[in-house]
């Protein structure tokens, strides 16, 4: 894409059409966002909902980029109440990315709106370790947490998922375990298959990885955790053994580690 | 609270929990709550959803028969596994807060809920949510704050430090990067207005980033420090005698920068955050 296009771009506030392909357009950024209902809950049923808290970016009748605003009241004991605005969902097209749109939506467009509609604070909710953490943070915002606990009725079926995507995220650990991988939880044996088949031939399985439940508040944190974190969790859990591997195809599994040896050594350097 | 029960939310209930709200939330900072967005949270978009309030049933108590917990939760499905969200939580004490959550569970796992996700107040000690009950603490979202204006924030937090700013006869000149704002007490209330250049008279100018203003105002750090690391420069700009003598101007405006901060006991509940 060329700068000619990139200006071609037009940023503009919602005007009250296009709500079901603004869902199919945060349904293809996010994965799996959520329907036309949530969307409407979420922005036009809010109570302070006005259009211009909602920016498009388009190009050729098409969206591009997509951000959301709220305006709330923040209380503040001994205080009263301030004027805030929260930076909502933002996406930008698959195809649009790294290219500036986002700082577009998010600092020549949404900040600005926010301002001029009196809001002293700006918030943001993000994902521990985002890009979109890291960028603000860069960008002078400051981080309150707030505790979340967790509890896992289902623990296979979480762990399934959960470790499938952690997997597929991360280049290195998905070259050394193949495509497939068998998991153990609490003695009930699931094959998590990275391709999304069903079926798998058996001996192209090399680690099966059995947890024990014990292991599950660890593996929920190693999620918000950073690479040091990551290691120090997986060893602790490893030693413990409330993590086992089980070394199948040995000799497959040490010619693929070998093989990602140089690939390890960047992935701790970076 | 023993003498409790647990019902389905009803329309008529948002009087009761309104006032539930202003009372519980009172003492952390919060995104408040009116009846508006209390109703807002009723409307939880999820297909599987459940409201319940805790009715007080002591006698005796001056609370009886009103709403002593609020509980939003819902079921969302929009990851590989069916997540259970407690969305909003509000209860007087402890044993309420247990009752309502196990409401909640038993809902989720009607429903086919594999996970079950709520937040706590931030002071709150683990109890309802401790390991033995098989919850684990998880911190995978945070709130990210900055100051969009900095003279609506100063507007609001200098409103009741009306004593600190009375000292200074003139006012006090906050100089940001990209504004430069007199603040002066007038009448039993202080004004504060952006001005140009260094064209109002005030009897001390402070000197910051926007992006020091903004840690010290969401308290990620003092201006103590940052005036001792020269990120916040201080100048007398008049020669009132009895308000520079020593340290004590320096020392009042750091003090009064101080106060600015908001306190860190943030309540976020999960629809907060959706």
């Amino acid at each position: 894409m060329n700068t000619r296009e990139l200006e071609k771009i037009l940023i503009r506030s919602y005007s009250g059409d296009k709500e079901q392909r603004i869902v199919e357009f945060l349904n293809l950024c996010y994965g799996a966002w959520g329907d036309l209902k949530e969307w409407k809950w979420r922005n036009v049923l809010y109570p302070t909902f006005e259009s211009d808290n909602i920016v498009m970016a388009e190009t050729g009748g098409k969206i591009v980029g997509y951000g959301a605003l709220f305006f709330r009241d923040l209380y503040i004991p001994h205080v009263g109440l301030l004027h805030t605005a929260t930076l909502g969902d933002a996406a930008v097209h698959p195809k649009f990315r790294g290219r500036g749109l986002y700082s577009r939506i998010t600092y020549e467009t949404r900040m600005p709106i926010a301002k001029s509609k009196g809001a002293g604070l700006l918030f943001l909710h993000t994902q521990k370790g985002s890009v979109t953490h890291k960028a603000n943070k860069k960008r002078g915002f400051v981080e309150v947490h707030y505790p979340v606990y967790i509890k896992v009725i289902n623990a296979k079926v979480v762990l399934e998922a959960e470790l499938k995507e952690f997997v597929e995220r991360d280049g290195f650990l998905r070259k050394i375990l193949g495509e497939n991988f068998d998991l153990d939880v609490n003695g009930a044996n699931i094959t998590i298959s990275l391709k999304g088949e069903k079926e798998k031939p058996a001996d192209r399985t090399v680690v099966r990885i059995v947890i024990d439940e014990k292991a599950l508040p660890f593996l929920v944190k190693l999620k918000a955790s950073g690479k040091a974190g990551v290691m120090t969790y997986l060893a602790a859990l490893l030693i413990s053994r409330a993590v086992k591997l089980k070394l199948i195809h040995t000799a497959t599994l040490i010619t693929q580690a070998v093989r990602e040896v140089p690939r390890f050594v960047r992935y701790l350097c970076t | 609270m023993s003498g409790i029960y647990v019902r389905k939310y009803r329309q008529e209930d948002l009087e009761k929990v309104y006032s539930l709200f202003r009372s519980r939330l009172g003492s952390y900072v919060h995104f408040y709550r009116d009846k508006r967005i209390i109703e807002h949270f009723t409307q939880f978009p999820s297909a599987k959803r459940a409201v319940y309030v805790a009715i007080s049933k002591e006698k005796r108590s001056l609370l009886s028969g009103e709403v002593v917990g609020f509980l939003v939760v819902g079921i969302s499905e929009s990851k590989e596994y069916a997540q259970g969200l407690v969305a909003e939580l509000c209860s007087v004490d402890e044993e309420v807060t247990r009752r309502l959550i196990k409401k909640a569970i038993n809902y989720c796992i009607q429903e086919g809920a594999d996970i079950i996700a709520v937040t706590s107040f931030p002071d709150e000690k683990e109890g309802v949510f401790s390991r033995a009950e098989g919850w684990f603490r998880a911190n995978p979202y945070l709130l990210l704050g900055a100051v969009a204006s900095p003279i609506q924030v100063l507007r609001v937090l200098l409103e009741s430090k009306l004593e600190s700013v009375r000292s200074f006869v003139n006012g006090i000149l906050f100089v940001l990067d990209d504004n430069t704002i007199h603040v002066k007490s007038k009448d039993g209330s202080v004004l504060v207005n952006v001005v140009e250049g260094n064209s109002a008279s005030a009897d001390i100018s402070v000197e910051m980033s926007n992006q020091v203003f903004s840690k010290i105002i969401m308290g990620a750090t003092n201006p103590y420090m940052m005036y001792l690391r020269r990120r916040i420069k201080i100048r007398k700009l008049t020669s009132n005698s009895r308000l520079f003598q020593g340290l004590s101007c320096k020392y009042k405006i750091l003090k009064l920068c101080a106060s600015l901060r908001i306190p860190r006991t943030f309540h976020v509940a999960i629809i907060d955050a959706l």
